[in-house]
Protein backbone atom coordinates (compact mmCIF):
# COMPACT_ATOMS: atom_id res chain seq x y z
CA UNK A 1 0.00 0.00 0.00
CA UNK A 2 1.51 3.06 -1.44
CA UNK A 3 2.15 5.94 1.53
CA UNK A 4 -0.09 9.18 1.93
CA UNK A 5 2.56 11.60 0.58
CA UNK A 6 3.30 8.78 -2.63
CA UNK A 7 -0.97 9.89 -3.55
CA UNK A 8 0.02 13.47 -2.67
CA UNK A 9 2.94 13.42 -5.19
CA UNK A 10 0.55 11.68 -7.15
CA UNK A 11 -1.81 13.78 -6.78
CA UNK A 12 0.63 16.81 -7.83
CA UNK A 13 2.26 15.18 -10.64
CA UNK A 14 -1.54 14.65 -12.24
CA UNK A 15 -1.64 18.17 -12.10
CA UNK A 16 1.30 19.24 -13.64
CA UNK A 17 0.38 16.23 -16.41
CA UNK A 18 -2.89 18.32 -16.88
CA UNK A 19 -0.84 21.71 -17.17
CA UNK A 20 1.69 20.08 -20.09
CA UNK A 21 -1.86 18.45 -21.71
CA UNK A 22 -3.44 21.79 -22.11
CA UNK A 23 -0.02 23.86 -22.98
CA UNK A 24 0.43 20.80 -25.98
CA UNK A 25 -3.32 21.68 -27.08
CA UNK A 26 -2.42 25.61 -27.25
CA UNK A 27 0.54 24.66 -29.38
CA UNK A 28 -1.40 22.74 -31.78
CA UNK A 29 -4.10 25.28 -31.66
CA UNK A 30 -1.67 27.70 -32.72
CA UNK A 31 -0.26 26.11 -35.44
CA UNK A 32 -3.92 25.06 -36.73
CA UNK A 33 -5.87 28.32 -36.34
CA UNK A 34 -3.37 31.44 -35.84
CA UNK A 35 -5.61 32.54 -33.04
CA UNK A 36 -3.65 34.06 -29.90
CA UNK A 37 -7.09 34.39 -27.91
CA UNK A 38 -8.12 30.78 -27.85
CA UNK A 39 -4.17 29.56 -26.86
CA UNK A 40 -4.78 32.05 -24.22
CA UNK A 41 -7.83 30.05 -22.95
CA UNK A 42 -6.17 26.57 -23.21
CA UNK A 43 -3.17 27.31 -21.56
CA UNK A 44 -5.65 29.67 -18.64
CA UNK A 45 -7.61 26.34 -18.20
CA UNK A 46 -4.22 24.32 -17.71
CA UNK A 47 -2.85 26.19 -15.27
CA UNK A 48 -6.21 26.35 -13.60
CA UNK A 49 -6.35 22.68 -13.05
CA UNK A 50 -2.75 22.65 -11.85
CA UNK A 51 -3.34 24.99 -9.54
CA UNK A 52 -6.43 23.24 -8.38
CA UNK A 53 -4.31 19.89 -7.99
CA UNK A 54 -1.47 21.54 -6.79
CA UNK A 55 -4.07 23.33 -3.52
CA UNK A 56 -5.68 19.77 -2.85
CA UNK A 57 -2.22 18.22 -2.33
CA UNK A 58 -1.04 21.03 -0.51
CA UNK A 59 -4.08 20.92 1.61
CA UNK A 60 -3.62 17.01 2.36
CA UNK A 61 -0.10 17.49 2.74
CA UNK A 62 -1.18 20.19 5.71
CA UNK A 63 -2.21 16.69 7.63
CA UNK A 64 1.62 15.97 7.60
CA UNK A 65 2.39 19.62 9.15
CA UNK A 66 5.60 19.74 11.03
CA UNK A 67 6.29 23.37 11.71
CA UNK A 68 4.58 26.76 11.55
CA UNK A 69 6.53 27.75 8.56
CA UNK A 70 4.65 25.20 6.45
CA UNK A 71 1.41 26.31 7.70
CA UNK A 72 2.64 29.99 6.50
CA UNK A 73 3.53 28.70 3.20
CA UNK A 74 0.80 26.55 2.02
CA UNK A 75 -1.92 29.35 3.17
CA UNK A 76 0.38 31.99 0.94
CA UNK A 77 0.46 29.17 -1.94
CA UNK A 78 -3.66 28.73 -1.07
CA UNK A 79 -3.49 32.79 -1.53
CA UNK A 80 -2.19 32.81 -5.01
CA UNK A 81 -4.01 30.24 -6.46
CA UNK A 82 -7.32 32.13 -5.04
CA UNK A 83 -6.79 35.38 -6.18
CA UNK A 84 -5.86 33.49 -9.98
CA UNK A 85 -8.14 31.48 -10.36
CA UNK A 86 -10.59 34.47 -9.51
CA UNK A 87 -8.92 36.57 -11.98
CA UNK A 88 -8.52 33.85 -14.69
CA UNK A 89 -12.49 32.76 -14.67
CA UNK A 90 -13.33 36.56 -15.07
CA UNK A 91 -10.89 36.85 -18.01
CA UNK A 92 -12.13 33.59 -19.54
CA UNK A 93 -15.89 34.62 -19.64
CA UNK A 94 -14.33 37.96 -21.03
CA UNK A 95 -12.64 36.22 -23.90
CA UNK A 96 -15.76 33.77 -24.53
CA UNK A 97 -18.14 36.82 -24.85
CA UNK A 98 -21.26 36.73 -24.94
CA UNK A 99 -21.63 35.78 -28.25
CA UNK A 100 -19.84 32.62 -27.49
CA UNK A 101 -21.57 31.12 -24.53
CA UNK A 102 -21.17 27.18 -24.24
CA UNK A 103 -22.70 25.09 -21.28
CA UNK A 104 -19.70 25.36 -18.77
CA UNK A 105 -19.85 22.28 -15.98
CA UNK A 106 -20.96 23.05 -12.52
CA UNK A 107 -18.09 24.09 -10.71
CA UNK A 108 -18.07 24.99 -7.05
CA UNK A 109 -18.55 28.22 -5.86
CA UNK A 110 -15.54 28.43 -3.67
CA UNK A 111 -13.25 27.77 -6.55
CA UNK B 1 9.23 10.78 -4.77
CA UNK B 2 12.25 11.86 -6.81
CA UNK B 3 11.35 10.73 -10.10
CA UNK B 4 7.94 12.39 -10.04
CA UNK B 5 9.84 15.99 -9.06
CA UNK B 6 12.58 14.78 -12.04
CA UNK B 7 9.70 15.08 -14.50
CA UNK B 8 8.06 18.14 -13.80
CA UNK B 9 11.10 19.56 -14.02
CA UNK B 10 11.63 18.37 -16.81
CA UNK B 11 7.97 19.30 -18.08
CA UNK B 12 8.45 22.83 -16.43
CA UNK B 13 11.50 23.33 -18.90
CA UNK B 14 9.55 21.83 -21.78
CA UNK B 15 6.82 24.58 -21.20
CA UNK B 16 9.51 27.49 -20.91
CA UNK B 17 10.84 26.42 -24.03
CA UNK B 18 7.68 26.19 -26.16
CA UNK B 19 7.20 30.12 -24.56
CA UNK B 20 10.66 31.20 -26.01
CA UNK B 21 9.35 29.59 -29.66
CA UNK B 22 6.05 31.42 -29.02
CA UNK B 23 8.00 34.69 -28.36
CA UNK B 24 10.72 34.40 -31.46
CA UNK B 25 8.41 33.28 -33.72
CA UNK B 26 5.70 36.53 -32.93
CA UNK B 27 8.71 39.00 -32.67
CA UNK B 28 9.83 37.91 -36.41
CA UNK B 29 6.39 38.11 -37.98
CA UNK B 30 5.94 41.28 -35.91
CA UNK B 31 9.43 42.37 -37.83
CA UNK B 32 8.80 41.32 -41.12
CA UNK B 33 4.81 42.45 -41.58
CA UNK B 34 6.76 46.11 -40.12
CA UNK B 35 9.40 46.11 -42.96
CA UNK B 36 6.60 45.20 -45.68
CA UNK B 37 4.50 48.40 -43.89
CA UNK B 38 7.75 50.20 -44.23
CA UNK B 39 7.96 49.40 -48.35
CA UNK B 40 6.72 52.95 -50.53
CA UNK B 41 5.28 50.55 -53.13
CA UNK B 42 2.95 48.88 -50.60
CA UNK B 43 1.67 51.98 -49.05
CA UNK B 44 0.76 53.53 -52.61
CA UNK B 45 -2.94 53.73 -52.43
CA UNK B 46 -3.07 53.85 -48.59
CA UNK B 47 -4.38 57.31 -47.04
CA UNK B 48 -2.05 58.38 -43.61
CA UNK B 49 -4.57 56.80 -41.37
CA UNK B 50 -4.64 53.47 -43.04
CA UNK B 51 -1.15 53.43 -42.46
CA UNK B 52 -1.19 54.15 -38.84
CA UNK B 53 -3.94 51.84 -38.42
CA UNK B 54 -1.68 48.86 -40.04
CA UNK B 55 1.57 49.72 -37.77
CA UNK B 56 -1.17 49.94 -34.62
CA UNK B 57 -2.15 46.26 -35.79
CA UNK B 58 1.27 44.72 -36.09
CA UNK B 59 2.18 45.51 -32.75
CA UNK B 60 -1.47 45.01 -31.33
CA UNK B 61 -1.01 41.40 -32.49
CA UNK B 62 2.38 41.30 -31.32
CA UNK B 63 1.20 42.30 -27.86
CA UNK B 64 -1.01 39.51 -28.38
CA UNK B 65 1.04 36.26 -28.46
CA UNK B 66 3.40 37.90 -26.12
CA UNK B 67 0.40 37.80 -23.77
CA UNK B 68 0.05 33.99 -25.14
CA UNK B 69 3.58 33.42 -24.16
CA UNK B 70 3.36 34.85 -20.53
CA UNK B 71 1.21 31.96 -20.04
CA UNK B 72 2.93 29.31 -20.59
CA UNK B 73 5.67 31.25 -18.33
CA UNK B 74 3.04 31.49 -15.70
CA UNK B 75 2.24 27.61 -16.37
CA UNK B 76 6.13 26.62 -16.12
CA UNK B 77 5.72 28.93 -13.05
CA UNK B 78 3.30 26.54 -11.44
CA UNK B 79 5.06 23.45 -12.11
CA UNK B 80 8.24 24.56 -10.76
CA UNK B 81 6.56 25.63 -7.46
CA UNK B 82 5.49 22.06 -6.54
CA UNK B 83 9.14 21.04 -6.65
CA UNK B 84 10.47 23.29 -4.56
CA UNK B 85 7.93 25.81 -2.75
CA UNK B 86 10.13 27.96 -1.42
CA UNK B 87 9.21 31.53 -0.26
CA UNK B 88 11.79 32.79 -3.58
CA UNK B 89 9.45 30.27 -5.95
CA UNK B 90 6.24 31.57 -3.88
CA UNK B 91 7.18 35.47 -4.35
CA UNK B 92 7.74 34.54 -7.96
CA UNK B 93 4.72 33.06 -8.56
CA UNK B 94 2.91 35.90 -7.35
CA UNK B 95 4.57 38.58 -9.48
CA UNK B 96 4.24 36.60 -12.81
CA UNK B 97 0.53 36.05 -11.60
CA UNK B 98 0.75 40.25 -10.97
CA UNK B 99 2.14 40.62 -14.47
CA UNK B 100 0.30 38.66 -16.67
CA UNK B 101 -3.04 40.56 -15.01
CA UNK B 102 -1.54 44.15 -15.71
CA UNK B 103 -0.02 43.14 -18.97
CA UNK B 104 -3.60 41.21 -20.21
CA UNK B 105 -5.50 44.01 -19.13
CA UNK B 106 -4.43 46.83 -20.67
CA UNK B 107 -3.67 44.94 -24.22
CA UNK B 108 -7.14 44.23 -23.90
CA UNK B 109 -8.00 47.53 -23.33
CA UNK B 110 -5.80 48.81 -26.32
CA UNK B 111 -7.51 46.28 -28.68
CA UNK B 112 -11.20 47.36 -27.83
CA UNK B 113 -10.36 51.04 -28.65
CA UNK B 114 -8.34 49.83 -31.89
CA UNK B 115 -11.88 47.99 -32.85
CA UNK B 116 -13.67 50.66 -32.00
CA UNK B 117 -11.47 53.53 -34.17
CA UNK B 118 -11.93 50.58 -36.73
CA UNK B 119 -15.06 49.86 -37.29
CA UNK B 120 -16.47 53.42 -35.74
CA UNK B 121 -17.84 53.65 -32.46
CA UNK B 122 -21.07 51.91 -31.59
CA UNK B 123 -24.41 52.70 -29.45
CA UNK B 124 -23.80 51.52 -26.17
Amino acid sequence: MLGPSTWIDLIEFAGALLIVGYCIAGLIEVVRSRDPAIVRLLVIEGSLWGLSLKTAASLLKMIEIQSWEQIGAFTAILAVRTLLKRVMTWEEAQLQGPANVRPRRASSPAG
Amino acid sequence: MDLLKQSTILLASGVEAAAAVLIGLAALEATMRSLLLFLPSRNAGQSAIGQQDAKEAVRLRLGRWLAVALEFELAADILRTAVAPTWNEIGQLAAIVVLRTVLNYFLQQEIDKAETRRTGPEPA
